[in-house]
């Protein structure tokens, strides 16, 4: 665990720091995500899976979780579960591209977005807000917010297909 | 059902139905076409998951404060300072407070089951310290076995302090049996070490602390046992990991 808390230690609270803005919960949340990652770390298989992503998807997930349960959303978590498992983060077949080099991709693409499009993917994937939340807070129409979300999503996929194709 | 529009028109969702953000329509919706065991979309979810994951990852990153290293490291057994001392006097705080609870009490099994739980807990954290101090060492091995198929799990090697290994998708041994793991040397006879019992998410750890001749051990092992056996060789097993 020294070692996984060293290597992603920092990556894991940020991301969760930044979802919840409060530097004790984020503690607590990362501790959780320590704990919940050593209790399935049999799941996870070396030589297929991807650490990384799954160690994210871990953490940002108890991240939003507490930012709904917060809120008082009443939405349904329990297919979290099912999509946290290391299973899913295995390396596509073909070359193995390095993350690193798709998230640049990523970075690149988020600069390329205008603003309100990179507004609604830092509420979705930062802040875990739902497209109705959105509408709300930016007093847009639903189907506006959706359209957004949408495109820019697209841009974004197409950014780390592209840089994974090479 | 598994028409090419729909799953189509469905990639554009995955970001954000593994988010959980989707209106609940919409999400029951997907919910129903996976069900039906769409490949197509599957490999979409791993896609979208992964995406999620780079999208995550570009955050600004700020560094957490420095007691959490020992926090979280702590819950493991891990931490180093006075790692001793912090467990025997945690131990005892408990085992105090336990027994002035105890003084309270009337009914005896109550205490004795307290007791017992205590001890548990003991073994329990002295284990996680032994599992932790092999998994983190340098120089410790990791060998994957039966990925993808039930069960299977890692096994972790370090030639001085023992070997670790963790095994997912058990079963519940069936009524009379129990699993017993054992080390198969490179010649002669394999040598039973630990019985156990599956948590109820069929996950195992196995702990063989000693220093471990990599030349002389062929495998790690884990069989059936009908209960009492006299365990001079594997009954049922279940699988083996070369090591
Ligand atoms: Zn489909």
């Amino acid at each position: 665990m020294a070692v996984l808390y060293d290597r992603f230690g920092g990556l894991l609270y940020s991301i969760i720091f930044r979802a919840v803005r409060d530097q004790s919960t984020a503690e607590d949340l990362v501790q959780e995500t320590f704990f919940r990652i050593w209790n399935r770390i049999h799941t996870f298989d070396a030589e297929k899976g991807r650490l990384e992503p799954w160690l994210v998807t871990v953490a940002r997930n108890r991240a939003f979780d507490h930012l709904r349960s917060v809120r008082g959303a009443a939405t349904e978590l329990t297919s979290f579960d099912e999509l946290e498992r290391a299973g899913h983060f295995a390396i596509a077949s073909g070359p193995r591209t390095d993350h690193v080099v798709q998230r640049r991709a990523v970075e690149q693409a988020l600069t390329s977005l205008n603003e309100t499009q990179r507004e609604v993917i830092e509420l979705t994937h930062f802040e875990g807000m739902t497209q109705a939340e959105i509408a709300d807070k930016l007093h847009k129409p639903l189907g506006t917010v959706k359209g957004l979300v949408r495109s820019a999503l697209r841009v974004l996929r197409e950014a780390a297909e592209g840089s994974a194709a090479q | 059902m598994n028409n090419l529009d729909n799953c189509a028109d469905f990639r554009e969702l995955y970001e954000l139905y593994s988010l959980g953000l989707l209106d609940a329509s919409e999400t029951e919706r997907i919910d129903e076409h996976l069900a039906a065991g769409c490949e197509q979309c599957r490999a979409s979810i791993e896609q979208a998951l992964l995406q999620n994951a780079i999208l995550s990852g570009t955050v600004t990153l700020v560094k957490p404060p420095a007691h959490l290293r020992q926090r979280v490291l702590a819950g493991f057994g891990e931490a180093r300072p006075r790692r001793n001392w912090f467990w025997a006097f945690a131990l005892t705080a408990a085992a105090c407070f336990l027994a002035a609870i105890g003084l309270f009490l009337q009914n005896r099994e109550l205490q004795t089951e307290m007791a017992q739980a205590t001890r548990r807990n003991a073994l329990e954290l002295a284990r996680v310290a032994d599992v932790s101090r092999i998994l983190q060492a340098p120089g410790t091995r990791l060998v994957t076995f039966g990925p993808g198929a039930a069960p299977h799990g890692s096994v972790f090697v370090h030639a001085k302090l023992g070997i670790v290994m963790v095994a997912g998708t058990l079963a519940p041994a069936p009524a009379g049996w129990n699993y017993e793991t054992w080390i198969v040397p490179a010649s002669g006879a394999p040598r039973a070490v630990e019985a156990f019992t599956p948590d109820a998410n069929g996950s195992a750890i196995t702990i063989i602390p000693g220093a471990v001749d990599p030349n002389s051990v062929r495998a790690v092992a884990v069989s059936l046992e009908p209960a009492g056996a006299t365990l001079q060789k594997p009954t049922k097993v279940l699988f083996a990991a070369a090591i």
